[in-house]
């Protein structure tokens, strides 16, 4: 059979990136208004209603910087201004780019005419904060009422009630603020199109992960799979999102016809959570290969879509509101408890053999407790590997000791799985 | 038959021969150095002269160590966290627990009753608290490092060090000794440092009774003593326990030539 889509998602996405950054690079010469928005959660769809184009995601574009190997660049110049070394890796690459004229690798990066600040992370307060001085833009706070404690009756509670009408003023201010800056009208079946949309590439994405359960996986979390999260943010909320991830599927189903697999013989299949560091992302790839490990899942692809979450476009800037309390800290990758009954429930969907977990030096935020989050799934039954550096500061990756690690966990998990010896 | 462990440390490098009993024939220890390449075939060469045998006599090789994938004449390379869990339940086999200080890294590894590695912990890339930690603080008290160990055993108003950093301790060193405090109580509050920070990696995977004590720094008879205080226990420890990665590489280089010739 002749292969007709192998090769085209990530080609694909090559194109979306481009097409990204040409959009932003070019934006204040065809006039368009710009928001700087964070990628958990970030409103994208209300922007986008207002024809805001361009939506730079400050954490996509640092970890950009650090896979381009121009990391440790930015991070030097914000050390120089007097950043520590514990300050949010991906907040310094961006104040060394704020201090270098914004040119990121993949193009510059234009100042924001509105920033949206949700308070999912508590970084992004700060983070904003530093935008404000720089850009002296309006920051338009997103207050997410994250109730910890209000367990699984909350949504319907009366509590709920009275957290949504809190987000829906802020819904009203946002939508205000939006206004004034476009000098258009909110018009509520413009957002429930792009919400339609983003259902739409929720599904689809929801589709693609549920591949890799399949035994052999079909694509690997990290070559595949990061490329693939790359298209879903670059062409979201524009015409191209839909056909991508369309092609992704296209792609994967023609794999599995003619048998390519990620891996030739699968022997260890993987769980990543957290993030790796990714300025040292091909030195921790090959630190795997020699023991044929596909990593079938990771954290991050988990970060944009829910499976339990859609708009309901009847009710567009409602629904919108709603979103926001449910991808506040009780359910997000920040903590850590809601966070281990997910684990286990994707290591036994992926039949995975084990999880790596990579703790994060300049993020304690999700890194806290992950020594927590170890003894639990070891509790469980679930083989796993502790790595630390960080998300981009090559300074703390240590081959060497990684090395070690690795070659440790799975001499032991070999001689269990292969060998049937303790 | 026979065969070999060759374990290339960061700090030093060690070979060993093996019989197909576990008899030890012959050992090499010496400085790693720039050529890691050169300090594998060395360390192999001289365990081999020391056992009076020739390469051709050796069965199987295995290469262990942070310079394992150095040790281009070896058949295989396993990591020295199996090969020290290994290696101690041969010397000791009521080992549960093992605790390896080597010169630029600590290990906790928890022992399975086979030898086999249930659990391990380790330092992340900084030093501190590491065999490198003491050299420095021979270093900056002009002590031979052979020395500092029984010199630590006769502290009388032991200081209390806050660090196990190898760059801040020589200030913290400094400031003791400007204030009048004597040699062997600043080592001893500095073996004290170590023991805590080795204890705390220990901890993480959980304390098991026996602890072996494996890596360069056993040699160190104050690091041993501050070790047993802190856990309250007596540690295994013995004259092969600086060769117990090269002597695990050995029983796993047995076990493979053993496959092969079954």
């Amino acid at each position: 059979m002749e292969t007709k889509y192998q090769g085209a998602a990530r080609q694909g996405q090559k194109v979306l990136i481009k097409n990204w950054f040409d959009r932003l690079s070019q934006s204040k010469e065809r006039g368009e208004k710009v928001a700087y928005a964070f990628v958990i959660p970030s409103a994208f769809e209300l922007l986008r209603s207002f024809d805001i184009q361009v939506i730079s995601l400050p954490e996509v574009q640092s970890l950009q910087c650090a896979v381009k190997k121009v990391g440790q660049d930015y991070l030097a110049k914000a050390e120089e201004l007097g950043y520590s070394l514990d300050v949010c890796g991906y907040v310094k690459i961006d104040v060394g780019l704020l201090n270098m004229d914004m040119k990121h690798p993949l193009g510059n990066i234009p100042p924001p005419d509105l920033v949206v600040c949700p308070t999912g992370c508590n970084t992004y307060i700060k983070w904003a904060e530093i935008w404000r001085e720089y850009f002296n833009t309006p920051i338009l706070m997103l207050d997410q009422p994250s109730r910890i404690n209000a367990g699984e009756n909350y949504w319907g509670s009366s509590l709920f009630g009275q957290d949504k009408r809190y987000m829906m003023g802020q819904m009203e201010d946002l939508v205000e603020a939006c206004e004034q800056l476009t000098g258009k009208k909110f018009d509520p079946d413009k957002l429930a199109d792009y919400e339609d949309q983003w259902n739409r590439l929720s599904d689809l994405w929801m589709q693609i992960k549920d591949y890799n359960k399949r035994i052999p996986a079909v694509f690997d979390a990290f070559e595949d799979g990061l490329y693939y999260m790359g298209g879903l943010q670059a062409c979201r909320g524009n015409a191209e999102a839909i056909p991508f991830l369309e092609s992704v599927k296209k792609e994967l189903d023609e794999r599995i016809e003619l048998g390519i697999y990620p891996v030739p013989e699968e022997r260890f299949r993987m769980f990543i959570d957290l993030a790796p560091c990714w300025s040292k992302l091909r030195s921790f790839i090959g630190l795997f290969k020699k023991w044929e490990v596909l990593f079938v899942y990771g954290t991050y692809m988990s970060m944009l879509v829910e499976p339990d979450f859609r708009y309901d476009t009847s009710r567009p800037l409602e629904s919108l509101a709603e979103s926001l309390i449910f991808f506040s800290h009780p359910r997000s990758v920040m903590n850590i408890f809601s966070r281990l009954p997910q684990t286990i429930k994707l290591c036994k969907e992926y039949s995975v053999d084990g999880v790596v977990l990579h703790a994060i030096k300049s993020c304690r935020a999700v890194s806290g407790g992950i020594v927590d989050e170890r003894e639990f799934l070891q509790r469980e039954g679930i083989p796993t590997l502790y790595l630390d550096s960080d998300l981009v500061d090559a300074r703390y990756f240590a081959e060497a000791q990684f090395r070690n690690r690795v070659d440790a966990f799975f001499e032991s998990l070999e001689r269990k799985k292969y060998y049937g010896r303790n | 038959m026979y065969i070999a462990g060759v374990d290339v440390g960061s700090t030093q490098s060690k070979g060993l021969i093996m019989d197909d009993e576990r008899r030890i024939l012959g050992r090499s220890l010496l400085d790693t150095g720039a050529n890691v390449v050169k300090a594998a075939e060395r360390a192999f060469a001289l365990a081999l002269e020391d056992a009076r045998l020739d390469p051709g006599d050796i069965a199987y090789i295995v290469g262990t160590g942070y310079g394992r994938y150095k040790v281009t004449f070896g058949h295989a390379q396993i990591s020295e966290i199996s090969c020290h869990a290994r290696g101690a339940k041969l010397i000791f086999p009521d080992t549960r627990m093992v605790l390896d200080i080597g010169g630029q890294d600590s290990k906790a590894i928890k022992v399975g009753a086979e030898g086999e590695v249930l659990d391990f912990s380790m330092n992340d890339k900084c030093a501190a608290g590491t065999g490198r930690f003491l050299v420095m603080a021979a270093s900056y008290l002009d002590v031979p490092l052979e020395k500092i160990g029984e010199l630590s055993l006769q502290a009388k108003k032991p200081v209390n060090i806050t660090t196990t950093c190898t760059v801040f301790v020589e200030s913290e060193i400094m400031s003791h000794l400007a204030r009048g405090k004597k040699a062997e109580d600043i080592l001893r509050g500095m073996h004290s440092a170590i023991a805590s920070r080795s204890i705390s990696l220990m901890s993480r995977v959980g304390i098991e009774e026996k602890v072996t004590f494996t890596g360069g720094v056993t040699k160190n008879i104050g690091m041993v003593r501050a070790l047993e205080e802190g856990l309250e226990m007596t540690l295994n420890v013995g004259s092969e326990s600086h060769y117990m990665g090269a002597i695990g590489a050995a029983l796993f280089a047995l076990e493979r030539a053993t496959v092969l010739v079954v």
